[in-house]
């Protein structure tokens, strides 16, 4: 038995060997595109990285290539972007300008590609303009929504992985024999089919800061908290599918809007301004058929924005005044009620809660003495 | 004398406490209670809970939950009406009203009773036809259905008032009903259904009958009275309801509900 002990624990070391040669060295296939530009000679140490003087926040400059080869952006050089890097070592490198013309050509015109329309239209929307936001901190930039997860998967979660699918990539090749090219065709055109972020990803993200009253207070608007409250969000709650997200009425597609044209609601040509309300309403798939009326109806629910929108209709189109809006916003909470119709539900609530403790209480002790004596009475023989 | 059902134990007489009219409003009463307090407080579930046991049935159960709550609710308030009317337009309803309006004897019933069960004393004041327990429970009833049932109109018709005053009728409305099972589950059931001897419920809300001895010792006072009256009879007085002191007029509400539940 012994001597046969031996070549057995040299095959399993074998094999202890093939296992961790292969997960050592794999990586995903269409990683090993080249590095024109040798970037990677640096950024592709884990380690590379510093702490920032001004903020102290870590930074790291460490470049999946595997990961990087399958973004969005795996068909764009470093330098197309980081267009101040022109030597190595270089220096500290400026943030990315998303609207930079990059050397990717635009298949439909031919010309150099640049994401420049969208940032123009951004930066005319209310999150692009500057004079709202006192703060840099304030202002959502491409990235805050853009995070290009790689990891979008198209067949459920156990096939997430960077990139395609490689059964679905595997029937683009069949007959485009360039397996680089069919993939980043593939991977833009499924994910362009679908927004990348789903209702419920969309009502959060924007909660994310609007629901924050305090941030909020910051710009001069209303908390968005009580969202929550509405139908809208039970629907995209359970996933309904005409669910009205913040986009649905805010940046509606349907309407020639989107994310990057958010207007404020008080101008013209926001689709929430009185006037378009109707149109917005009765975008197709919504309120089809929404009245004056029915547009005109709180959304929010709750909160200063529903309370606003009962005063501007009692005062028939009037515009309150921005004191009377102050007023508002520190008066009322996110139920929409007065500090006195708060204090009028909590008396309400005490008188309730003293009642049910003492009349509760009352009769518990009286019950628990009639329990006492009627057995004592029952030991005794006196009752029936 | 009143009606003896087969199982009733046939070695002691069965007096009447409720009349088939009374029977009928109390079954209406508490089915709608039980139901009501089960479909209302189903919205204080969190609804990722609703969500999990009913998945995609979740809406429709919501809906009917409203529905249900609805319609039940327009059972209790047509059952009050029919009450207050009972109590208004009949005999024996008034007699009844009469008997519950709360007197300063209550008082000190309620103070002998608790110094008795203290053991503070040794004299168990006597009751009549309702005591202390009983008229503090229909009062606190009445108030509470009227309460319950305006918030909840107002509630159903939201649109139609303005929106501070739905919300204090919906803060009201779910203290109310919280208020209501509480005491409920404490005062009605020990009274009824936990008292030992009582266990495991009086049986009076089906017949409305109730045995010598629970008149006996309950309600000495009415007791008292029958017995009076019944000598009264014997001796020759042959309207026996015209005596001042006869039993609260039940024996007689008792013959005539009977007679008009017959009659509609």
């Amino acid at each position: 038995m012994a001597d046969k002990r031996v070549p057995e624990a040299v095959f399993l070391l074998v094999i202890l060997y093939f296992v961790i040669f292969v997960c050592l060295t794999w990586s995903p296939r269409s990683a090993r595109a080249a590095d024109q530009e040798n970037c990677m000679l640096c950024h592709r140490y884990s380690g590379l990285g510093c702490f920032d003087k001004e903020t102290g926040a870590k930074r790291i400059f460490y470049v999946s290539e595997g990961l990087y080869r399958n973004s969005v952006h795996n068909n764009v050089l470093c330098s197309h972007c980081h267009t101040d890097v022109t030597e190595v070592p270089h220096k500290p490198a400026k943030k990315v300008n998303c609207a930079t013309q990059c050397h990717v050509k635009d298949p439909s015109t031919n010309k150099d590609f640049s994401h420049k329309i969208v940032v123009d239209e951004f930066k005319k929307s209310v999150h692009g303009k500057s004079p709202l936001f006192t703060f840099e901190e304030g202002q959502p930039r491409c990235k805050y929504c853009h995070t290009n997860p790689l990891y979008s998967p198209l067949r459920g979660i156990l096939a997430q992985k960077p990139g395609c699918e490689s059964e679905a990539l595997a029937r683009c090749v069949a007959c485009h024999e360039k397996s680089p090219w069919a993939s980043r065709f593939l991977k833009h055109f499924v994910s362009r089919t679908a927004p990348r972020w789903n209702k419920k990803q969309i009502v959060d993200l924007c909660n994310n800061c609007h629901a924050d009253k305090k941030l909020m207070q910051n710009f001069g608007l209303e908390s968005t908290e009580n969202f929550k409250q509405t139908f809208h969000w039970r629907n995209v709650k359970y996933e309904a599918e005409n669910g009205a997200d913040c986009l649905s009425c805010h940046g509606p597609r349907k309407l020639g809007f989107s994310a990057h044209t958010i207007l404020p609601v008080d101008d013209p040509t926001s689709p929430l301004y009185a006037e378009n309300r109707v149109k917005t309403c009765g975008q197709s798939g919504c309120h089809q058929g929404a009245t004056k009326l029915f547009a005109s109806g709180a959304v929010h629910g709750t909160g200063v924005k529903a309370a606003l929108l009962e005063k501007k209709l009692r005062a028939e189109g009037e515009e309150i005044s921005p004191e009377e809006k102050k007023k508002l916003r520190t008066e009322i909470d996110d139920a929409g009620m007065t500090k006195l119709q708060q204090t009028i539900i909590w008396g309400i609530k005490t008188f309730y809660k003293v009642m049910i403790v003492l009349v509760g209480g009352f009769m518990f002790i009286h019950q628990l003495l009639d329990l006492r004596i009627t057995l004592k009475e029952r030991r005794e023989g006196r009752h029936h | 004398m009143a009606k003896k059902w087969g199982r009733r134990a046939e070695d002691q007489e069965w007096f009447p406490r409720l009349s088939r009219v009374e029977v009928w409003q109390h079954n209406i009463v508490w089915i709608c209670f039980v139901l009501l307090v089960a479909t209302g407080m189903m919205s204080l579930i969190p609804t990722d809970w609703v969500t999990a046991l009913f998945g995609n049935y979740t809406a429709q159960v919501y809906y009917y939950r409203r529905v249900a709550h609805l319609i039940l609710a327009a059972i209790l308030i047509a059952g009050s009406i029919w009450h207050l009317a009972y109590g208004i337009f009949t005999k024996p309803g008034r007699q009844m009203l009469i008997d519950m309006i709360p007197t300063l004897n209550d008082a000190v019933q309620m103070k002998q009773n608790i110094l008795y069960m203290l053991g503070m004393s040794d004299s168990k004041p006597k009751f009549d036809r309702f005591d202390y327990r009983e008229k503090m429970e229909y009062i606190f009833g009445l108030i509470g259905t009227t309460v319950i049932c305006v918030t909840g109109v107002v509630m159903t018709f939201a649109p139609f008032f303005p929106r501070f005053m739905v919300e204090v009728c919906g803060t009201i409305h779910l203290c109310e009903a919280t208020l209501a099972s509480i005491t409920i589950s404490i005062w009605h059931f020990y009274g009824v259904h936990w008292k030992p001897g009582k266990f495991p419920q009086d049986t009076s809300w089906i017949d409305g009958l109730v045995s010598m001895e629970h008149l006996k010792h309950e309600h000495p006072l009415q007791w008292e009275r029958v017995m009076k009256e019944r000598q009264m009879a014997k001796q020759g007085v042959k309207d026996a309801s015209s005596v001042a002191t006869s039993w609260g007029g039940q024996h007689d509400h008792h013959n005539n509900t009977t007679l008009e539940a017959g009659e509609e």
